[in-house]
């Protein structure tokens, strides 16, 4: 049977609900707050009536057309009643022992054993904003008036009987029904309690510093508030949420911006919103003045991924994927309750994150669902459930899901999988980084994460090692945040591919200032070159912004590698009315200030192993502060000699007959003067010689003189060798750097001749 | 093959090529006027000293006299002008003063440019590379098949049918399975006629109209047999799609009435239709 609403009812509403209307006056300006004796005979009184015994049920809405609301009994394992309705505008919650959805222009209740309609509220230009109840007496509050001037409307019910109805100034919100009281939050600061069967306003509350929009009962303790919630203890008496029961979350960015409750001012969301897809889910627990969430949990949702985070810091347990989007959760002990569009009831261990209970309610698909699970526990697993995997990888799972969609969850899933600082996440990382499908948000939370890893070189190495490639259907790898881990990680071994990825026009332009960056940051020496063409060619022909910019830092790294040996080239850029203004202007500020410092940003030394013995009884030795390099490298030694690279190779090609190629030993004492150089063959020995007496070599800390081989080949049209192979070809000019045959990756860089110590 | 090391084959053959190219005759000689001293010749050093103003007026200057007198000298001072970065409109015309000048020399700035940043400025480099002709031309192209532009690709897929590079044709089908238009073009034009039968393999995976071009490069050339075009259009004729049928179609439209294979295309194409449901709709494979 379907009771019709009471005509005497709805005409009340419609034209008698009026401010004073429902006996004595309430919600007045003049009501004293903090009333004594009245407000600690009703804390009292709240605190005694608060317990509930209720059903724990699902109620919910399918995305089917017509849509149905039901209600399915969590205890008892199956659906209670299903109904078809018309222009539903808010999902269905429970209240006492009834159902709440607002259908068209009327706020319906529904039995919640039956399904039947009790009674319904004319909502002709309002919009239900909550309601709350205990066994059959219901309260609803209603948002009239208009968006820029808010009103409020309360209206309670006993069965299928209305009791009163007011209106008031202000909006109200989400108000709790705790024995003969209800309890509503009003003006955003303030909470009345209101006589059930009179109207009448028993006690009156202001909070001063912070929002109140809901009120709601929870395990005999009955709580308020928005963005924190207090409990009503006596302490609530000083008004402010210093002195009171009370607790809010750390606040800490989430996609969708969730509130810890919802705005209790707001229309009740409408079964197609995306607050029942993103929102948060906790619950109060602790006792006294004390409140704490339920397992230290705060649950997340953002539609099928479910978050555990810790609600007083920024802390992260783990992410839970369901096949369909959550679209009703309730934290109960032990772990959450979610239903999903696909109509099925998942238990999710607090603990672990891992699923131990299923039910499929078979509604079909759903739009919304309300949960009111109240003590109900799930059944235990018939067999032992697996233990999940790592939350790492669950992580990684959740971060590669195929729905764009999710792209923000997936992102916030990269950060949190980015506070473990392993090989494995940093494998992760560059694949999710390198998934040109990904949302951007994805993607850029990846990479910004790879940028700052500082283990799992290897897996930067790699990718490092990829082109991109037409035929092979590879993209090309994200360059840029694999070369700023490059730097952070010291990987000198990237400075090949880095150099081939320089000169590969599949580089995004944007990839290119952060890859220059970290031949600087590396302190490749034997990039030197490879980064001067690239200034140079570019100079005049960088299109977009990007390309500028890699321009300028170009300058820059060229500064770094080279300190003053740069001057030139950056003299003939900065000098070339072809080059972009702001670049001008740019070069001539580094030429200005002078190369940066040898030792200000020269790489870290290599992390050294982690002591394995009791700490030394001596203080440790201060830390080292000498810069000067150990010995003379391959790539120091290519770079000291660069400038003459060609004046010697001419040394060898105009030798009558040229020689094939020609060796230079070289003596440089510990202050970097070049104290003897023998050559052979003799032929060539003066040429060089007189070249290479004109270079200085950096000081070192040997304490004495180094030697070191130089091998010197003609100008002559072949291909350059893979080691001290940057010979121009037969134009004079040089080749490019991906022309050079790749060096090994432990050789630091390319281009550099043999070396060795002085004995 | 990567990209890398065919720019440095090329690099290598170029480099090494002896070539016999002469200086194209200047169109317009300097006229002598009997009142005034010639104008001095331009030398490779006064061509050097106009490269390197900053002008641009002076280096468009430099860049159409080094055209004017090709030798390793001037070639040499345009590629390092090149090196040292030009704007792009006096970088388009420094590339087009090296095709002009044909000389081997160019190849090692070429071969950098290749991978230039501008797909522009690469496809120009391979339209003069091929100019060149030089033995590492093909690998070059090839090499540019897998770049990551598409002009660029389809460029080298054109220029490779254009140098006569069978060698390539393996690079060319996998460009092609991958969607490349021009690979089809050179396919047609380069592929022995014994394989039409590879063309005919990929029918069922290929969108025909990608094919179609191939097929029509190869019913057009003259070396291939008449017996074999015949059997081509018959086995096309066969298959009996809306593309198909157009395409036997546009090829009767371009072929002599007298000519075989236009009677042969004209049969298939009525055969097909006589036969076709009244639906078939485009794309469908029987």
């Amino acid at each position: 049977m379907t009771a019709r609403p009471h005509a005497w009812f709805v005409a009340l509403l419609f034209v008698g609900a009026a401010p004073g209307c429902g006996g004595a006056a309430s919600f007045q300006p003049g009501f004293r707050e903090y009333r004594e004796p009245e407000f600690s005979e009703v804390v009292g009184a709240i605190q005694h009536d608060a317990p509930r015994e209720e059903r724990p049920v699902v109620v919910g809405i399918t995305a089917t057309t017509p849509a149905r609301v039901f209600a399915w009994d969590l205890v008892a394992g199956r659906k209670l009643w299903e109904r078809a309705v018309d222009d539903v505008t808010a999902a269905p919650f429970v209240a006492g022992d009834d159902v709440v959805t607002h259908e068209h222009d009327r706020v319906v209740l529904r039995s919640l054993a039956t399904g039947d309609e009790l009674t319904a509220i004319d909502a002709r230009g309002a919009k239900l904003v909550g309601a709350d109840g205990v066994h059959d007496l219901v309260a609803v509050t209603l948002s009239i008036g208009t968006d820029a001037n808010p009103q409020g409307r309360l209206v309670a019910v006993r069965g299928a009987s209305g009791l009163w109805a007011r209106d008031v100034e202000l909006p109200l919100g989400v108000p709790a029904v705790v024995g003969d009281m209800i309890i509503v939050p009003w003006g955003t600061l303030q909470v009345t309690v209101v006589d059930a069967t009179t109207g009448r306003e028993r006690a009156r509350l202001r909070i001063r510093d912070d929002v109140v929009a809901q009120v709601f009962v929870d395990r005999g303790a009955v709580y308020f508030g928005q963005h924190g919630i207090f409990r009503i203890t006596p302490s609530v008496q000083s008004g402010s949420k210093v002195h009171s029961a009370y607790f809010a979350p750390r606040a800490r960015p989430l996609p969708g911006q969730p509130l810890f409750l919802r705005d209790g001012y707001e229309a009740a969301p409408a079964p197609d919103s995306a607050h029942h897809r993103v929102r948060v889910a906790w619950r109060p627990a602790g006792e006294g003045e004390t409140i704490t969430l339920e397992d230290d949990s705060l649950y997340y949702v953002f539609y099928k991924l479910l978050f555990s985070l810790a609600p007083s810091d920024d802390g992260f347990h783990w992410v839970f994927a369901r096949g369909a989007d959550i679209v009703g959760v309730q934290a109960q002990p032990g772990g959450a309750l979610v239903a999903d569009a696909d109509g099925k009831l998942a238990f999710v261990a607090a603990a672990s994150g891992a699923q131990t209970w299923e039910v499929d309610m078979g509604t079909g698909p759903l739009a919304a669902a309300n949960v009111r699970a109240g003590a109900f526990v799930p059944p235990a697993p018939s067999s032992p459930v697996a233990d999940p995997p790592p939350v790492v990888d669950r992580l990684f799972a959740a971060a590669h899901l195929d729905d764009a969609r999710l792209g923000a969850g997936r992102a916030l899933a990269v950060q949190y999988m980015a506070r473990t600082d392993t090989a494995d996440v940093t494998g992760h990382l560059v694949t999710l980084c390198s998934d040109r499908e990904s949302p951007a948000q994805v993607r850029d939370a990846a990479c910004d994460a790879l940028a700052n890893s500082t283990t799992g070189g290897e897996h930067v190495l790699d990718a490092l090692a990829l082109r991109q490639s037409f035929l092979d259907g590879t993209p090309a790898p994200p360059v840029g945040a694999l070369a700023r881990a490059a730097a952070k990680m010291t990987l000198r071994r990237a400075v090949p591919d880095l150099l081939a990825l320089l000169a590969d026009p599949a580089t995004d332009a944007a990839d290119l200032p952060p890859l220059l960056s970290a031949l600087g940051g590396l302190h490749a020496v034997g990039a030197a070159r490879g980064v001067e063409e690239f200034l140079r060619l570019y100079h005049a022909d960088a299109t977009d912004a990007h390309s500028v910019e890699a321009v300028g830092v170009a300058a820059e790294t060229l500064q770094t590698l080279r300190g003053h040996g740069a001057d030139a080239a950056l003299h003939f850029v900065a000098e070339d009315p072809a080059t972009p203004p702001a670049l001008r202007d740019r070069l001539a500020h580094d030429l200005a200030t002078g190369p940066p410092s040898a030792h200000a940003d020269a790489p870290p030394p290599p992390a050294s192993p982690p002591p394995t013995h009791a700490p030394p009884a001596h203080p440790p030795p201060p830390p080292e502060t000498d810069a000067r390099a150990a010995q003379l490298t391959g790539e120091v030694i290519a770079g000291v000699l660069h400038p003459i690279d060609r004046q010697l190779q001419r040394c060898v090609s105009d030798a009558e007959p040229a020689p094939p190629s020609a060796r230079a030993v070289i003596v440089v004492d510990a202050s970097g003067e070049v104290s003897r150089v023998s050559v052979s063959p003799p032929a060539v020995a003066p040429c060089v010689e007189h070249q290479i007496r004109t270079r200085r070599f950096p000081e070192t800390r040997l304490g004495h003189p180094q030697q070191v081989t130089w091998v010197i080949r003609p100008v002559v049209a072949t291909p350059p060798p893979a080691a001290h192979g940057a010979h121009p070809p037969a134009d004079g000019g040089v080749p490019a750097p991906h022309a050079r045959p790749h060096a090994p990756r432990d050789a630091g860089a390319p281009g550099s001749g043999a070396s060795s110590p002085a004995r | 093959m990567r990209r890398t090391s065919l720019v440095a084959l090329l690099w290598l053959s170029l480099g090494t090529l002896r070539v016999l190219a002469q200086a194209p005759p200047d169109p317009h000689p300097p006229v002598a006027h009997p009142s005034t001293p010639p104008p001095a010749r331009p030398t490779v050093a006064s061509i050097q000293a106009q490269l390197a103003s900053t002008d641009p007026a002076t280096i468009r200057a430099g860049i159409a006299a080094a055209a004017a007198l090709p030798g390793p000298g001037t070639v040499a001072a345009l590629g390092a002008r090149i090196r040292d970065g030009l704007a792009p409109e006096l970088l388009d015309d420094s590339i087009a003063a090296l095709t002009r000048m044909r000389r081997p020399e160019a190849g090692g700035v070429l071969a950098r440019l290749v991978t230039h940043r501008r797909a522009a400025v690469r496809q120009q480099a391979i339209a003069a590379i091929v100019a060149l002709h030089a033995t590492g031309t093909e690998a070059a192209l090839v090499a540019a098949l897998d770049d990551g532009d598409p002009g660029v690709r389809g460029a080298a897929a054109l220029a490779l049918s254009q140098v006569g590079a069978r060698g390539s044709l393996p690079a060319l089908y996998r460009a092609l399975s991958r969607g490349l238009p021009e690979a089809a073009t050179a396919i047609g034009r380069l592929a022995p006629p014994a394989q039409s039968e590879r063309l005919f393999a990929l029918v069922p995976t290929l969108d025909f109209t990608l094919l179609a071009r191939a097929f029509d490069e190869l019913l057009h050339r003259a070396d291939v047999p008449a017996a074999t075009k015949l059997a081509i259009v018959t086995r096309l004729g066969e298959r009996n799609t809306a593309e198909v049928r157009q395409f036997l179609q546009h090829l009767a439209g371009s072929l002599p009435v007298t000519d075989p294979l236009r009677q042969a295309a004209t049969r298939a194409t009525e055969a097909a239709e006589e036969s076709a449901p009244a639906a078939a709709t485009p794309g469908a494979t029987p």
